[in-house]
């Protein structure tokens, strides 16, 4: 297990201080500090290797985060004399219905309406409405609706909601609102979950701020996925991870020349997600890359990487630059032999969802932000695939 | 309509000296007509699913470097190739002479009697200098003198004229699949 010095650990959250000019009132810097006050005014620092959103990764590949996250987490905590404990709760679980019923079941339910949901489609459903309709009210949160409306309205959508027939159209405010509160209050484990809920709370006892919102950040990536959204993952971990990813193909390797020298053969070699370390390929030249892009039309291309190339311009190179002009594609008069026939709509180029793939080498999978600096990644990782596709593309 | 019997994969490699249009004949090809700015290539694969002569045909179009230096990467997909696209621009002579000097030994290097076609690029271009241009009696002599099985005369814009070249490159490979069953043939009734 390699360590982690101190200078390892960057953060990623910088937070940086708004710097305001002399010559603005001072008035508004009051304002600025007040504001400030109330919530960090933080930027999240451009990373050479791409800012990784935690919806980029596989799902290997965030197994083993949430480990290292929890280690990361303990140890911060433990710099700053902090103790945690982990609440257990006790309660029945429901399978059926709405309220009541743990996330992880509701999602599995939705997952057969809409396969690609994340969020259960009542919160889903009820925040939508909210947010159309009741934003202007005041005390939405605050003042409760009327207790035998809000009554009927759970029976009523207990009962219809899956049947596709529950209707919005005359649902009060309030109602909603306190609808959503039941739901949240209801659900059997605590939305940051029982194991982190006390941990939450304590982050407030870190002295730094800058530390604060590392910990949270820690802990939501911490969560499990239903609960959590969409976050920034810290570079740092991945780092780790990749390392960790490393050594274990190191290791792999060695035990696979052991097996070879005492004849056996290696039989739990389940590695296919994690390919052995090619170092360097005698047909590669150092710094160029190979794309791949097994669903578009341009199927293959070398780029030489050069200090500034994004993973975005990789991307760019297989949009198409034009419309197609099918005048040109369909015309041919020429008889006396075969003609050669392109049909347009077999053409494909990349989509704006398309994004360049860091497969395989030392990590499971990742999507990479447009504004990457493919070099660097590619100096972390000189072994992986890089595919071009779409989000959720197999 | 017409039935297809068959699919199959063609897979040929465009080779030729640097900024002849070889990248832009890929583009043509598939469609996407615009001029842009030349950038040099390291190697592009395009796959496009083909119609030619009722079947169906998937050509795998390698769109390799024109720069001297990257021949680890080129050469890499020689052996996969059926068939080679070797261009030259009719308005340099540098492209022409490169050609036997230096095309012509690095593939007969590699692949003894995979078909090649001679595309002259830049037809509607001509130098102003008229020692540049290269007549169509010098690449024919070329022809002869290393066995090439037919040549094309286009423009890189020019979508009909690019087709063209695509049609001599599936006939050829049709052609040398059937020269080599009757050859098996003829060696086995010689026995």
């Amino acid at each position: 297990m390699p360590s982690i010095s101190d200078e390892d650990v960057s953060l990623d959250i910088k937070i940086s201080e708004p710097t305001v000019p002399k010559e603005r009132a001072p008035v508004h810097i009051m304002e600025r500090k007040e504001l400030r006050d109330n919530l960090p005014d933080f930027d999240i620092q451009p990373d050479p290797m791409g800012n990784t959103h935690i919806r980029d990764l596989s799902q290997v590949d965030l197994d083993h985060l949430r480990s290292l996250t929890l280690i990361e987490l303990t140890a911060l905590f433990d710099n700053n004399n902090i103790l945690w404990s982990r609440r257990k709760t006790k309660k029945k679980l429901k399978d059926h219905g709405l309220f009541g019923v743990p996330l992880e079941t509701l999602l599995e339910n939705d997952k057969q309406i809409d396969s690609k949901c994340n969020i259960p489609l009542v919160f889903l459903d009820i925040i939508l409405f909210l947010e159309k309709h009741c934003l202007d009210i005041e005390g939405i949160l605050r003042v409760p609706g009327s207790t035998s409306r809000v009554k009927l309205l759970r029976q009523e959508i207990e009962e219809k909601f899956y049947q596709g027939t529950f209707s919005w159209v005359d649902v009060m405010p309030n109602d909603a609102a306190a609808l959503l509160k039941q739901f949240l209050r209801e659900l059997p484990s605590p939305l940051l979950t029982p194991q982190y809920i006390e941990a939450f709370a304590q982050v407030e006892n870190i002295p730094d701020r800058q530390l604060q919102l590392q910990a949270l950040n820690l802990l939501i990536i911490l969560l499990p996925d239903v609960n959590r959204n969409t976050l920034w993952v810290p570079s740092f971990l991945l780092q780790q991870m990749r390392h960790k990813n490393e050594l274990e193909q190191h290791r792999k390797a060695r035990e696979k020349h052991k097996m070879k020298f005492l004849g056996k053969k290696d039989k739990h070699d389940r590695s296919e997600l994690y390919k052995k370390p090619i170092l360097h390929e005698g047909d590669f030249v150092d710094g160029v890359i190979r794309v791949q892009a097994p669903h578009l039309t341009k199927s293959c291309v070398a780029i030489r990487l050069d200090p500034g190339v994004r993973a975005g311009d990789i991307v760019n190179r297989f949009r198409k630059t034009t419309n197609l002009n099918r005048e040109h594609l369909s015309a041919g008069k020429k008889s006396g032999r075969g003609k050669i026939v392109v049909d347009p709509s077999n053409v494909q180029f990349a989509q704006d969802n398309t994004h360049l793939f860091e497969v395989g080498g030392n990590i499971g999978e990742r999507c990479l932000d447009h504004n990457t600096h493919m070099l660097t990644v590619y100096k972390v990782n000189p072994n992986a695939e890089w595919i071009i596709k779409g989000r959720g593309q197999p | 309509m017409i039935s297809h019997k068959s699919e199959r994969t063609v897979t040929c490699t465009i080779v030729g000296d640097g900024m002849v249009g070889k990248s832009q004949i890929c583009k043509t090809f598939i469609g996407d007509l615009t001029i842009e700015d030349y950038e040099a290539t390291v190697t592009n694969e395009h796959s496009v699913l083909t119609q030619f002569m009722g079947d169906r045909y998937t050509l795998r179009i390698v769109d390799s470097s024109g720069q001297h230096d990257y021949k680890d990467i080129r050469t890499l997909s020689y052996k996969k190739s059926e068939v080679f696209i070797l261009c030259f621009n009719l308005s340099d002579r540098d492209s022409f002479e490169s050609i036997e000097t230096f095309w012509i030994p690095e593939i007969r290097k590699l692949c003894k009697k995979t078909p090649v076609i001679l595309v002259a690029t830049g037809k509607d271009i001509q130098d102003n200098d008229e020692n540049n241009n290269v007549s169509k009696e010098e690449y024919l002599s070329v022809m002869d003198k290393y066995g090439i099985d037919a040549y094309v005369e286009c423009s890189s814009y020019n979508k009909e004229e690019v087709n063209e070249v695509f049609e001599d490159v599936l006939l050829s490979v049709i052609k040398s699949k059937k020269k080599r069953l009757s050859n098996i043939f003829h060696h086995l009734l010689a026995r």
